[in-house]
């Protein structure tokens, strides 16, 4: 399965990002987006930032944040993650069985 | 060159049939005209006869002589023309080369009767020359006769029977006596006749062994014309040069050139369907881009080919309005602006610890995946 299917709902998920981190005084500099689908049908959408060292990086990982996100994205997962190239957001946008209107 | 042995063989023909009308006399039944016997002649018509045939071998030799000469000449005109391959001229020379021997076994049987009016003439003057002999000895039979009468009738002087007869036997002695001396004449003039036809004999043959000689010189000349520096040869040097380039030419096309050319055409076809592959398995994309988007714009910068997969880079609208697009790498994601997605295979060793990790921390968050 190609996960071009979800190309539009990733589309969708990365032009939110930045409006609702800055709804929490948050303007990160997102340097890549990155969309993969595993072997088990699950698309995972990754936000990487590029966080400004004036700023914590405790702010973007605070469960608030998080559960913004994921009420804005209609309850879609988000976790967020720092080890392997700093820090990111994976917001699962797909899952086999469910369908991807994000 | 077969034309050239057949002139050779007719002249030889030639040779030999004047050689058997010098040597020997031609037996009965070779020819027609060998059946011709002389008949009896007189002393006068022998040598008239002698005279005729004579002077028939004189002209058959010239005759054929000249017949020969024109042979040499018709077979180095029939060389001449072998070698322009004019096949006429062949042709006109053979049959004057035939006519030439026809005319010139007539002239050898006329020789041939003229040699045996002679071998007649010389059986008479030999017949002669018998009956001479036998007069001689008989007149001197009749001599001694006359002798022993004459001493008979000398010692006797008896009677005039006896003298009589005496005078009978006389004048028998004295006729014998002159009929041998006729008889001697005769055969002293058949001897003068076989001394002078042995020695016409001899030029005749003189004269042959002269015409054989320069026939022996024309072959010769012939055999070495073609050798020497003149036009002719000079010709069919030319020729044979020409005909040695033409099959130098045609081996050299027929194992060089001719495989050459098939093999550079082969190779030629061949590099121009590769190409032909090549440019195609180039174009394809581009093709199948045009099929995709007949109203793309071929001029909009490249889409990033990201794990055998096009980008999507958006809205060609959007492209159109923002000239210098950020590099993936450091997007500046703006609130109108649209999201860079990279579409990331899952099998890359970062996507699988991000997955991973991703999954890990939604596990812990106790938010199951579904």
């Amino acid at each position: 399965m190609s996960a071009k299917r979800y190309l539009a709902a990733a589309r969708h998920v990365a032009r939110a990002f930045p409006g609702i981190l800055a709804q929490r005084g948050l303007s990160p500099f997102i340097s890549r987006l990155v969309l993969t689908e595993t072997a088990q049908g699950h698309a995972w959408l990754f936000v990487v930032l590029d966080v400004s060292p004036l700023q914590p990086s405790e702010d973007y990982v605070a469960q608030e944040v998080l559960d913004d996100l994921s009420a804005a994205l209609n309850g879609l997962p988000v976790v967020v993650s720092y080890s392997y190239a700093g820090l990111r957001y994976a917001v699962l946008i797909g899952s086999p069985g469910v369908s991807n209107e994000a | 060159m077969n034309k050239r042995w057949i002139a050779t063989v007719l002249l030889l023909m030639l040779l030999v049939l004047l050689a058997c009308v010098s040597t020997t006399p031609v037996p009965p039944g070779w020819f027609v005209y060998s059946t011709f016997t002389p008949s009896a002649l007189s002393s006068y018509d022998q040598d008239a006869a002698y005279a005729a045939a004579q002077a028939t071998l004189v002209a058959g030799q010239s005759e054929v002589m000249a017949l020969s000469h024109q042979a040499t000449a018709v077979s180095l005109s029939m060389d001449q023309a072998a070698d322009a391959a004019a096949q006429a001229t062949i042709d006109f020379d053979q049959r004057r080369l035939m006519e030439l021997s026809i005319r010139g076994t007539e002239v050898s049987l006329d020789m041939a009767q003229a040699a045996a009016t002679q071998q007649a003439i010389r059986e008479q003057a030999q017949l002669a020359q018998n009956a001479t002999a036998a007069a001689q000895s008989q007149a001197a039979t009749a001599t001694v006769q006359s002798q022993a009468a004459t001493a008979a009738a000398q010692s006797q002087a008896a009677t005039a029977t006896v003298q009589s007869q005496a005078a009978t036997a006389t004048a028998q002695s004295q006729a014998a006596t002159a009929t041998a001396q006729s008889r001697s004449a005769e055969a002293t003039a058949t001897v003068a006749a076989y001394n002078r036809y042995a020695t016409e004999t001899a030029q005749t043959q003189a004269l042959l062994a002269g015409y054989a000689a320069a026939t022996a010189q024309a072959q010769a000349t012939q055999t070495a014309y073609p050798l020497t520096a003149t036009p002719a040869a000079a010709m069919q040097a030319y020729i044979q040069r020409s005909r040695d380039q033409r099959e130098r030419r045609a081996l050299w096309d027929e194992f060089v050139v001719t495989p050459v050319t098939a093999i550079l055409s082969a190779v030629v076809i061949i590099l121009l369907i590769a190409g032909g592959v090549i440019t195609f398995r180039r174009l394809l994309p581009i093709v199948e881009f045009r099929l995709r988007n007949p109203y793309g714009d071929l001029n909009m910068p490249p889409r990033s080919l990201i794990d055998g997969t096009i980008v999507d880079l958006g809205p060609c609208d959007d492209r159109l309005e923002q000239p210098d697009l950020h590099p993936l790498n450091h997007p500046q994601l703006a609130s109108d602006e649209t999201p860079q997605v990279e579409i990331i295979d899952p099998s890359e060793p970062s996507i699988i610890s991000w997955v991973a990790e991703a999954e890990r921390k939604l596990r812990t968050e106790g938010r199951t995946q579904p």
